[in-house]
């Protein structure tokens, strides 16, 4: 992966996790995609059976045809759209620091970062039936930086994640105590 | 009376259309340019490719048979021929 327009890679650095929510997260879109996919046939039933010339008319069929096609071509863009925001909303772990990407909607993103030798303290915690069945969840981070809590939510594999990024930690901090 | 072709709502249609494309082509490039373009991306931006083409597809398929050339009505003075009495 190029991540250059997220962030610019030190010479020394290296990319040692990209992390993204639990792919589970995502279901209740696809859920509800689904569910708009349907609804235009239940609206068909009901014209038809209420008025059954409706379909004769040309201009109601042109109309209703082509604010069909819109109506779908939307449908698949507000998936389309959902999936960019999930998909680019992801952590990046490298062997010198962590950056939290957030992509909030289409138009607005927000990077944060916090040197991995100024973490403090970190928990993971997975809550609820279908976290602990998928093993995902959320880890905390305390740093003594301008960033005082980092958090990455409902990632999967939150307790080994913790357990790599304090190792991470730990080895970054021996680095900048010889340097 | 204020009559247009049928073909005007293929008008409408381009417009809305091409509102659609732009935003479908900005969400491709945010995945392309950011650089995380992975096997799932590219899954999901199949199935989309395929769900417009199917539905552009289909749009084109069913609209086949009609005459695009007839007028529809859109106004007419005899509609307020009743409310002009009143005044």
């Amino acid at each position: 992966m190029h991540l250059q327009k997220l962030f610019k890679q030190k010479g020394y650095e290296k990319v040692e996790y990209i992390v993204r929510r639990h792919w589970i997260t995502f279901l209740p879109v696809i859920l509800f995609f689904i569910l708009l996919l349907v609804l235009p046939f239940g609206a068909y039933l009901l014209l038809v059976n209420s008025t059954e010339d409706f379909l004769q008319n040309p201009v109601y069929y042109t109309a209703g045809l082509l604010f069909t096609s819109i109506y779908y071509l939307s449908v698949v863009l507000f998936f389309y759209t959902y999936f960019v925001a999930f998909h680019l909303d992801l952590w990046i772990v490298t062997n010198d620091r962590l950056l939290d990407v957030q992509q909030k909607t289409l138009f607005a993103r927000t990077i944060s970062e916090v040197d991995l030798y100024q973490i403090q303290d970190a928990s993971s915690e997975i809550h609820g039936i279908f976290p602990s069945l998928f093993n995902y969840g959320n880890i905390i981070l305390q740093t003594a930086s301008a960033v005082p809590k980092f958090t990455f939510r409902n990632v999967p594999n939150p307790n080994e994640l913790r357990q790599t990024i304090l190792t991470l930690s730990s080895e970054d901090k021996k680095y900048h105590e010889k340097h | 009376m204020l009559s247009v072709p049928l073909s005007s709502f293929i008008i409408i249609y381009l417009i809305a259309l091409a509102v659609l494309g732009v935003f479908f082509a900005i969400n491709f490039f945010h995945i392309v340019l950011t650089g995380t373009t992975s096997f799932s991306s590219f899954l999901i931006t199949l199935f989309v490719l395929a769900s417009v083409t199917l539905i552009l597809y289909g749009t084109w398929y069913f609209l086949q048979g009609v005459d695009l050339s007839q007028q529809i009505t859109i106004w007419n003075n005899s509609w307020l021929g009743r409310g002009n009495n009143l005044f």
